[in-house]
């Protein structure tokens, strides 16, 4: 048997969890330390994945079932079709590397946390065991298990150290709004398990037996072979879809994400802009588009106009804020529209678009997060009207926003837009018709608040510069 | 159309980081606080690096990705050909005119 890499990636989270809550009181000290330890093992197991992934690309056009690779597989509940199945593809295999790399940002970015720090290194590891676990799971019932243990710790993790005004409310609406999607989702997801065994093709791909017809399966290897009737498709691609894209802040169900981001303590901010909004794309497109192809081309223009009106809309809102985090909140909110653009724009360069933004949107949002709650622990305002100056008090943390600042604002992204943007407009025969009729109604009107939105920039800048140097 | 949320978006982190950072610096209000820790340096610098690496160097995770959007794609291309909400709208709304005109 093989090394098993992703159930350690995925255990040992939990397995440190136990022993942080397992050790006494007065030791609290050395939870830090344990959680360490294994956010940097977790670490370089995850870039061990990576960099043989990297080297063993599967050739275009291999099956999904096969391009998975470290797979695990043992019988769990056999009488339903329930097994727990690890593996990665291309792009879980880069989420897995990101969850590592920004979980051991957050345990170093709350090192100094002086409030219980034993019971929030044990929930903070859970966390990202939930997270790990969605990316790496190929089952589908074992996908929902570790989406919902990612969810829970949230909840405890903001109502006990996040910000003491909000956080009741925002930790409530948060888990309420994750929960309530992720049961539409389960529903869709139940009754296609039902019909699964009559639709599925006569050659599957190499490695997969034959189904048992009387039981179905939660295997996604079968799954992503399936071909449901398109009336099947049409009802329940947006349950399914929708269920999780909650989770990845889409219009009109974002409103929990900004003061989830406002409410959390720093490092739950990291993980919950950086990863967590990633696991509603990905689990959105791995259930949702993957199963019911067709329902997704059935409900795509639906989608990018709500995935415009969040981009916009967030950005709009984001303008509008004066409280740093909110601010980020909502460029997070719009940022992850064009990851679902890039998915309702169905080409290969809008995928990878959407995919790259993940990571790079990850980092970003995850650093910015990490200066802001820097400020705000020294500062103890997040208000900008109140914060002035800071480049003299803390020099350390001019740089990194700045960086943030600009990969937010897409100093890397044009490459990837110009790639996506003609494949959305474009390549698609007759639903071009409807992006020409749809620029040439929107255009004009989007342009006119964004030239707005930049004179009033200029405007408030060339005043604030003049009048307090004169005064 | 999303291009233009690039616009908005540099409007308002410039905005931010203008008013965070730059200003002026009330050394009276400010004089109590802490200094950053060597560890969060080290936790910014690992951000900062890794964001370079990929916006200069997209080879490091753009082949990967592509390979690992490639069999969800193929599934979605295979079903270009299903009809889509605008046709059903489109139906509606003809029999809809059909109907008024017959009334």
């Amino acid at each position: 048997m093989e090394f098993p890499f992703l159930s350690i990636i995925t255990l040992l989270p939990i397995a440190t969890a136990v022993i942080i809550l397992l050790m006494p009181k007065e030791r609290g000290e050395n939870s830090r330390m344990l959680a360490l330890a294994a956010m940097v093992t977790t670490l370089f197991l995850s870039l061990y994945v990576y960099i043989a992934y990297y080297n063993n690309l599967p050739a275009p056009g291999t099956p999904w079932a096969e391009t998975l690779q470290f797979t695990e597989e043992v019988a769990w509940i056999p009488s339903v079709g329930i097994s727990y199945i690890l593996g990665v593809d291309g792009l879980s295999a880069t989420l897995v590397l990101l969850t590592a790399v920004v979980g051991l940002g957050g345990v170093l970015i709350s090192w100094s946390i002086e409030d219980r720090p034993r019971e929030f290194y044990a929930f903070f590891m859970l966390l990202v065991a939930g997270v790990q676990g969605v990316f790496v799971a190929v089952d589908g019932f074992l996908l929902f298990f570790f989406y919902e243990l990612a969810v829970l710790p949230m909840y405890v993790m903001i109502v006990i150290w996040g910000w003491k005004e909000r956080r009741e409310y925002a930790a409530m609406k948060l888990t309420l709004y994750l929960l309530i999607g992720s049961f539409f989702s389960f529903i869709a997801f139940l009754v296609l398990y039902v019909q699964l065994p009559n639709y599925l093709p006569a050659n599957l791909p190499a490695g997969l037996p034959p189904l048992d017809s009387a039981i179905s399966t939660f295997d996604l290897r079968y799954w992503s072979e399936a071909q449901f009737p398109f009336a099947v498709q049409q009802i329940w691609f947006m349950p399914l879809f929708v269920g999780f894209a909650v989770l990845a802040g889409m219009f009109p169900f974002h409103n929990w994400s900004p003061d989830g981001h406002v409410a959390a303590p720093t490092a739950v901010s990291m993980i919950h802009a950086g990863v967590l909004m990633k696991l509603g794309a990905y689990a959105s497109m791995r259930v949702g588009i993957q199963i019911l192809p067709e329902g997704t081309v059935y409900w795509m223009p639906f989608i990018i106009l709500l995935t415009l009106i969040n981009v916009l809309y967030g950005a709009f809102i984001a303008m509008r804020q004066r409280d740093l985090k909110y601010l980020i909140g909502y460029s997070s909110v719009s940022h992850m529209g064009l990851v679902t653009m890039g998915f309702a724009a169905m080409s290969l360069y809008s995928f990878t678009g959407a995919g790259i933004q993940m990571v790079s949107h990850g980092i970003m949002t995850a650093l910015f997060f990490a200066v802001v709650g820097m400020v705000y622990d020294r500062a103890h305002t997040r208000s900008m009207d109140d914060l002035s100056g800071m480049r003299q008090a803390l020099p350390w943390l001019v740089i990194p926003f700045i960086i943030a600042g600009l990969v937010s604002m897409g100093i890397a992204r044009p490459f990837r837009l110009h790639r996506r943007i003609p494949h959305l407009h474009g390549g698609m025969g007759r639903r071009y018709a409807f992006f020409g009729q749809y620029r040439l109604w929107f255009e004009p009107g989007q342009l006119l608040p964004n030239y707005c939105a930049v004179g009033r920039l200029i405007y408030h800048h060339h005043r604030r510069l003049h009048f307090t140097s004169d005064s | 159309m999303a291009v233009l949320s690039i616009i908005i978006t540099a409007a308002y982190i410039l905005r931010a980081i203008h008013k965070v950072f730059w200003g002026e610096y009330e050394g009276e209000k400010w004089h109590d606080m802490r200094p950053i820790l060597p560890i969060d340096k080290l936790t910014l610098v690992m951000f900062c690096v890794i964001l370079i690496v990929i916006g200069v160097i997209p080879a490091v995770i753009a082949p990967i990705v592509e390979a690992g959007m490639m069999p969800v794609v193929a599934r979605v291309q295979d079903a270009q050909h299903a009809a889509t909400v605008i046709d059903t709208v489109h139906v509606a709304a003809t029999n809809f005119l059909y109907w008024l005109g017959g009334a």
